[in-house]
C-alpha cells in the first residue's frame, strides 16, 4: 500500500514579469489502486501541478511537502523520484532524435530495476506491452516521439506506464488530443494499471470524456492553483452539466 | 617568372568581399598572420607553437599503416614524390614545404574491398610535419582511416585523388592527447562518376584546425563532407569547408554536427560552396548543426554560398546552433535516467545521425567508443 500525500503545496514560477505564484496551497492524497480525477479549467495550475511533483527544473517550490509513503519526495533528484516510483505521463512527450524507442525504455528500465533486463525475456516483454496498446512492434526502432503522431505519443506514455509498474502515476491530459479509438486504447491501459500493478492514479483532465472509460474513485475540481471542491463521479457530472462557473465565482468572491 | 609563381592559383573570389585567395607551394606568399584576418580571426595562435610563423621540423612524422589486402603503401621522401598540392594558407604552405617523409597509399585499379585500411599517426612531442597521399584508381572500392593521436605539434597535410568511378570512404580521426596541436588541409579530387564520402571526427586536442577543400576533375562526380566534432574543457576545434563546384552535374553534401561544453571551449564551423559558371545541373547542400551543453561555450558557425550561375539543381545551405534542452533530460531523468547517462544519450543522438551512416562494425564500434570516451571527459 503506497500513497503520495501533497500538503499545502505552494509554487512559483519566474517570467518575464517576475515571479508567478502558481500552485497556492494544494492539499492531495494519491492511494495505491485507487483513481483520482483533477479536473480544472486552462490556466488553473494542473501541469504545473504534475511537473512540479515530477521536478521539472523550471518550478520552484516555496513551502509544503511532498512524500511517498514518508519519503520526502522534494529532496529527490528527477531520476530517484522515477526510481521511488512516481511516474508522469506527459501532456507533451517530447521528442529525442536519434535516441530508439527499445534503447530509451532499456536504459530505463534497467534504471529503475537496477539490472538490465536480459535481452530475450526483454523483448518479449516489449512486444507484448506494445500490442496490448497497439502499437506496431516497428516503433521500437523509431526514434523517441520524432514524427509520432499525438494519439501514438499518447500511446507511448502509457506503454511505459505499463512497463515501469509505478506505484503512483499522475497522468497529465493523456485524454487531449486523441480520437475516441485511441482514447478507448488508452484507457484500457490505465485500467490494466491499476488492476495489475495495484498503480495509484492522479488523472489530470480538461474534460469529463475520459471519465467513462476510466472510473474515478474521486473527483476534484481545481481552480487557480488549488483545490476547490472534491466528490465523486457526481462532481464530475455537474461539471460536465454547468462547467466551471460556478467554482471560479467561489474562488474569486474568497 | 620565378617557379613559386607558376605553381601559383588564383583559386576562387569569395564573398564577403574578401580578395581572391591564392594556393601555392611557397609560404612566403602567405604573410604570417597576426589573427585579424578573416582566414584567422577565430584561430588561438598563441597556441598552434608557432606553426604559422617560423616552427621548424623537430621530427619525422611516424605514420602507422595496417593496410586491406592489395592496397599498398610506401614512405617516400621529396624527391620521390610527385604532388600537384598547393597549399591555400600560411600553415599548410609551411607544412608542404617542411614535411621530409610522405605516406603514399595506393588503391590499385579495380580493387574492391570492405576490409578497412588504417593509418595511424603519433604525434611525438615537439614539431612536425607530414604529408599524406592517398591514390583511388579507376573503378576502385576502399575505406581509409586515419587517425591523428599524441601529445605534440604537427602540421599534416593530405591529398584524396578519387579517379573516374571510384568509390571512397574516408573517415579522419583527430583525438589527440589534451595538449596536442594539429593543423591540417586535406584536398579531394574528385573525377568522373567517382564518390568520395568523407567523415571528420574531432574529439582529442588542445587545438585542431581543419581545412577540407573538394574540387572536381571530372563531370558527375559526387562528395560528401560529413563532420562531428565536440569540444570541451577549453578546447579548440576549427572545420573550414570549400567545395569548389567547378564541373558540371556534380554533388555534394556538407553536415558538420558539434558540440560544445565549458568555459573556454571553442568551435568554429565555416562552409564555403562555390558554383562557378560552368557547373550547371550542380546539385548541394551544406549545414551545420551546433548544440551548446553549457553557458560557457562558444560555437561559431558560418554557412556561405556562391552561385555563378543560374542552372543549379539544387542549392542549399543553413547553420543551426541550439542549446541542450532541459526538456529532453527531464523527460529521460523522469524515467529513472540518471543525469549523466541521459546527458550521453542526448549528445549520441544528436551525432548518431551522421555516424548512422557507416556501418562497418569495427569502425562503428570505435567511433562510438571514442565519442563516449569524450562525453566522459567532458563530465571531470
Amino acid at each position: 500500500m503506497s500513497e503520495l500525500v501533497i500538503k499545502d503545496l505552494h509554487v512559483t514560477v519566474e517570467t518575464d514579469d517576475g515571479i508567478k505564484e502558481i500552485l497556492r496551497g494544494v492539499d492531495l492524497t494519491i492511494t495505491s489502486g485507487q483513481t483520482h480525477a483533477i479536473m480544472g479549467p486552462n490556466g488553473s495550475g494542473k501541469s504545473t501541478l504534475a511537473y512540479a511533483v515530477a521536478g521539472h527544473p523550471k518550478y520552484t517550490i516555496p513551502s509544503g511537502s511532498v512524500t511517498l509513503d514518508g519519503a520526502d519526495v522534494l529532496d529527490m533528484s528527477v531520476d530517484e523520484r522515477a526510481k521511488a516510483g512516481l511516474f508522469l505521463a506527459m501532456q507533451y512527450p517530447v521528442e529525442i532524435p536519434g535516441v530508439s524507442v527499445s534503447n530509451f525504455l532499456r536504459s530505463s528500465l534497467t534504471a529503475l530495476r537496477g539490472e538490465a533486463p536480459k535481452l530475450r525475456e526483454w523483448i518479449k516483454e516489449m512486444n507484448a506491452a506494445m500490442k496490448e496498446i497497439g502499437m506496431d512492434q516497428a516503433f521500437s526502432e523509431r526514434n523517441v516521439n520524432e514524427g509520432f503522431s499525438g494519439g501514438e505519443k499518447k500511446r507511448h506514455e502509457i506503454l511505459q506506464l505499463e512497463l515501469m509498474k509505478p506505484k503512483i502515476a499522475i497522468l497529465d491530459e493523456t485524454d487531449s488530443g486523441l480520437d475516441v479509438d485511441a482514447l478507448r486504447i488508452v484507457s484500457e491501459g490505465i485500467n490494466r494499471t491499476v488492476e495489475r500493478n495495484n498503480t495509484g492514479v492522479l488523472l489530470i483532465t480538461h474534460y469529463t470524456r475520459i471519465l467513462r472509460y476510466v472510473k474515478p474513485d474521486k473527483v476534484s475540481v481545481f481552480v487557480d492553483g488549488r483545490v476547490v471542491a472534491t466528490g465523486g463521479q457526481e462532481l464530475a457530472e455537474e461539471l460536465e452539466a454547468n462547467g466551471y462557473v460556478k467554482f471560479s465565482k467561489a474562488t474569486a468572491g474568497a | 617568372m620565378s617557379s613559386a609563381l607558376q605553381e601559383k592559383e588564383i583559386l576562387f573570389k569569395s564573398i564577403d568581399a574578401r580578395p581572391d585567395r591564392i594556393a601555392s607551394s611557397n609560404p612566403d606568399d602567405f604573410l604570417v598572420p597576426n589573427g585579424r584576418e578573416e582566414e584567422w580571426r577565430y584561430t588561438p595562435l598563441k597556441r598552434v607553437g608557432n606553426l604559422h610563423n617560423d616552427a621548424k621540423s623537430e621530427q619525422d612524422i611516424t605514420y602507422e599503416v595496417v593496410a586491406a589486402s592489395g592496397i599498398s603503401h610506401s614512405i617516400l621522401s621529396r624527391d620521390e614524390v610527385k604532388t600537384k598540392f598547393l597549399a591555400t594558407d600560411r600553415i599548410s604552405s609551411r607544412t608542404q614545404s617542411l614535411w621530409n617523409k610522405a605516406l603514399v597509399i595506393d588503391i590499385p585499379q579495380e580493387l574492391e574491398t570492405k576490409d578497412l585500411t588504417w593509418i595511424k599517426v603519433d604525434i611525438k612531442s615537439g614539431v612536425q610535419y607530414g604529408h599524406i597521399i592517398i591514390n583511388a584508381k579507376a573503378h576502385s572500392k576502399a575505406t581509409i582511416i586515419l587517425e591523428h593521436v599524441g601529445e605534440g605539434i604537427a602540421g599534416i597535410n593530405c591529398e584524396i585523388i578519387a579517379d573516374v568511378n571510384s568509390n571512397i570512404d574516408f573517415i579522419t580521426i583527430f583525438d589527440l592527447a589534451r595538449k596536442g596541436v594539429i593543423v591540417s588541409e586535406h584536398q579531394f579530387v574528385i573525377n568522373k562518376d567517382a564518390n568520395i564520402r568523407s567523415l571528420v571526427v574531432q574529439l582529442g586536442g588542445d587545438v585542431v584546425r581543419y581545412v577540407p577543400r573538394a574540387k572536381f576533375s571530372g563531370n558527375h562526380g559526387a562528395v560528401e563532407l560529413l563532420g562531428v566534432f565536440l569540444a570541451t574543457n577549453g578546447q579548440f576545434f576549427e572545420n573550414r569547408v570549400f567545395v569548389d563546384h567547378n564541373m558540371k552535374d556534380c554533388k555534394s553534401n556538407v553536415l558538420y554536427r558539434g558540440g560544445a561544453q565549458g568555459e573556454g571551449s571553442h568551435t568554429v564551423w565555416v562552409g564555403d560552396v562555390l558554383i562557378r559558371k560552368i557547373a550547371t545541373g550542380t546539385n548541394t547542400y551544406e549545414m551545420n548543426r551546433n548544440l551548446l551543453l553549457d553557458d560557457g561555450a562558444r560555437a561559431d558557425s558560418v554557412p556561405n554560398l556562391e552561385i555563378e550561375t543560374g542552372e543549379v539543381e539544387k542549392a542549399g545551405h543553413a547553420s543551426v546552433t541550439g542549446r541542450l534542452d532541459d526538456d529532453q533530460l527531464f523527460y529521460l531523468m523522469s524515467r529513472g535516467i540518471d543525469e549523466h547517462t541521459a546527458r550521453q544519450l542526448v549528445i549520441e543522438g544528436f551525432f548518431s545521425g551522421i555516424f548512422g551512416e557507416f556501418t562497418h562494425p569495427e569502425l562503428k564500434e570505435r567511433l562510438n567508443e571514442r565519442l563516449n570516451a569524450a562525453i566522459e571527459r567532458s563530465y571531470r
